[in-house]
């Protein structure tokens, strides 16, 4: 992208300080998304920079133009959201999904709900890694004298671990359906909104 | 406190017939964005950050209502131009016709009141 040339120094620096917040906001988007939201920017400052036909105010008319263009913060956090979210579930990548729920945490209690529903499908598969380690204690407990049963360490001798081998791999399937429930969940609201 | 209120309100009207407001521009027309924005200005008083107009414009693409084109410019700084598309066009007619009904309950709502009030 071409970037912009002033005489004036100062209307230099806060040029490039208001496209380097625009990258810095953007930063989350795809190359091919920040490229588009930086060269739109940076167009729009040109023909207002143009439209002002102020030669000798380089400073004033960059100041003036930024400050009715918004804070960059600002004006392109429902675009990055949208963007982000929708990046992230089309891939199903975890680490995209975790990084775009955290940047979105103060966005609405629905971010709340999916953090903990992601957090508890990590605990369940940590769990998984545990019953590898040691299969003996870990495991899918019931107790066959009254039904009771609960997922994790056997402390009471009444319990008795009953999936054996087949722990791990139907936890890894239970896990993977919950995980693209959730996600498919996340992409028909993105659709929604 | 009422002149607050007055002004949140009246901010929350013009922020919802935002979209409303480009697609009318955009009709018939192609335009980029600064142009866009300043057309828009013409019609009414945008008191919001014109940077807002930007992701609401990706908006309106990804819903199909509005398409756009990178067109290169000698100075180097090419231009976003953006157009209204067909299914833009029908979602403008209905919204159209929905404001005028609202138009029309809300100014006999308004003389009803007067009536009673005089």
């Amino acid at each position: 992208m071409k970037r912009l040339q002033f005489e004036n120094r100062t209307a230099q620096k806060v040029y490039n300080s208001y496209i380097r917040r625009i990258e810095q906001t953007i930063k989350s988007l795809s190359k091919s998304d920040r490229k588009e939201i930086v060269m739109e920017l940076n167009s729009h400052i040109y023909a207002a920079l143009k439209t002002a036909n102020r030669p000798n105010d380089d400073l004033g008319t960059i100041v003036s133009v930024t400050d009715k263009l918004g804070n960059p913060e600002v004006i392109l956090s429902p675009m990055v959201e949208e963007r982000s979210i929708h990046r992230a579930i089309k891939t199903f990548n975890p680490l995209r999904i975790a990084q775009v729920l955290l940047l979105n945490i103060k966005n609405g209690i629905i971010y709340s709900v999916y953090i903990v529903s992601y957090t508890a499908i990590t605990l369940c598969m940590i769990s998984l890694i545990f019953k590898i380690l040691f299969p003996d204690t870990i495991g899918f407990l019931v107790n066959p004298e009254n039904g009771d049963w609960h997922i994790g360490r056997a402390s009471n001798p009444a319990y008795q671990e009953v999936l054996g081998h087949w722990f791990v791999p139907s936890g890894i399937a239970v896990l993977a359906i919950l995980y693209l429930v959730l996600t498919l969940a996340m992409r028909l609201r993105n659709k929604l909104t | 406190m009422s002149a607050e209120f007055l002004q949140k309100w009246k901010s929350q009207v013009k922020k919802g017939t935002l979209e409303f407001i480009l697609l009318s521009v955009l009709q018939g027309k192609e335009l980029y964005g600064y142009e866009l924005i300043e057309e828009s200005k013409k019609y009414a008083s945008i008191d919001i950050a014109e940077g807002t107009l930007y992701p609401l414009m990706n908006r309106l693409r990804k819903a199909n209502l509005v398409q756009s084109r990178w067109v290169e410019q000698e100075s180097g700084i090419p231009r976003k131009y953006y157009t209204i598309t067909n299914p833009g066009n029908a979602m403008l007619k209905d919204m159209r016709q929905y404001w005028e009904g609202l138009n029309s309950t809300i100014h006999k709502l308004s003389k009803d009141h007067e009536e009673i009030t005089v």
